[in-house]
């Protein structure tokens, strides 16, 4: 499956840079059961009640996870995660990919594109490309 | 600087190697100060955060993952006693942890 959050394509933007992150599903099983306030600094209130949500909890948990650190990569500097929220839900039309107020002095003029792959069975992997004005 | 006595030390000792010994499932025996995360237990960022989020929790901790971050492109943490020293100053700084000269 490959989900893309990029809806348009303007040439007028190159890529400033990108990230890419890989995690096996399996290991945020132990977050799902964690109880309400898991990893505060990882995930929004939200992005745990959507993830609680979903079919399948620790999909979300992980794809939300990829994206963070996709994005810490494209970034090449740390931020707090719980300013990038991620509701995963499968398919690029119903995900939705959100950067808060925080973090827009850093991000002007910069359009974000996420991309999450299922390259191997119980595997989720998120790229996010940084694209600026040419 | 808040100092931490040597029980808490000792015991933010275990929490770090025991951790490290059950992520990784290696015996705590084998490992040392000088154990390579990365390199020699595959260790990563999820696993770092899996360690930050125990620490959180014990010690009713608040910090933000901006201020490491930037205290870790200072001062990266590759081994395990790195790690171990990281800890100890968490527990000990908090969000401070970011003015203090590495």
């Amino acid at each position: 499956m490959t989900t893309s959050l990029t809806w348009t394509f303007n040439s007028r933007l190159s890529l400033a840079s990108c990230g890419i992150d890989s995690e096996h599903v399996e290991r945020f099983c132990k977050w799902e059961k964690a109880g309400k306030n898991f990893l505060p600094f990882v995930y929004t209130p939200k992005e745990r009640a959507h993830c609680r949500g979903l079919e399948d909890p620790v999909a979300g948990l992980c794809a939300a996870f990829c994206v963070k650190e996709a994005l810490f990569k494209a970034l090449g500097r740390p931020y707090n995660f719980t300013d990038c929220e991620f509701l995963y839900a499968g398919t690029p039309e119903n995900s939705r990919f959100e950067l808060s107020e925080k973090m827009a002095p850093g991000m002007r003029n910069i359009q974000t594109i996420v991309k999450l792959l299922r390259p191997f069975k119980g595997q989720i992997s998120a790229i996010v490309y940084l694209l600026s004005a040419v | 600087m808040p100092e931490l006595d040597k029980q808490k030390e000792d015991e933010i000792r275990r929490l770090v190697y025991d951790f490290f010994a059950e992520e990784c499932d290696i015996d705590a025996s084998k490992l040392s100060d000088s154990t390579n995360i990365i390199e020699e237990l595959e260790g990563d960022s999820l696993m770092l955060l899996s360690l930050l989020e125990i620490v959180r929790k014990k010690y009713g901790l608040k910090i933000e993952l901006k201020v490491l971050g930037k205290h870790l492109m200072k001062k990266p943490a590759n081994t395990i006693g790195q790690v171990k020293e990281l800890t100890l100053k968490i527990v000990r700084l908090g969000d401070n942890i970011v003015n203090v000269d590495v």
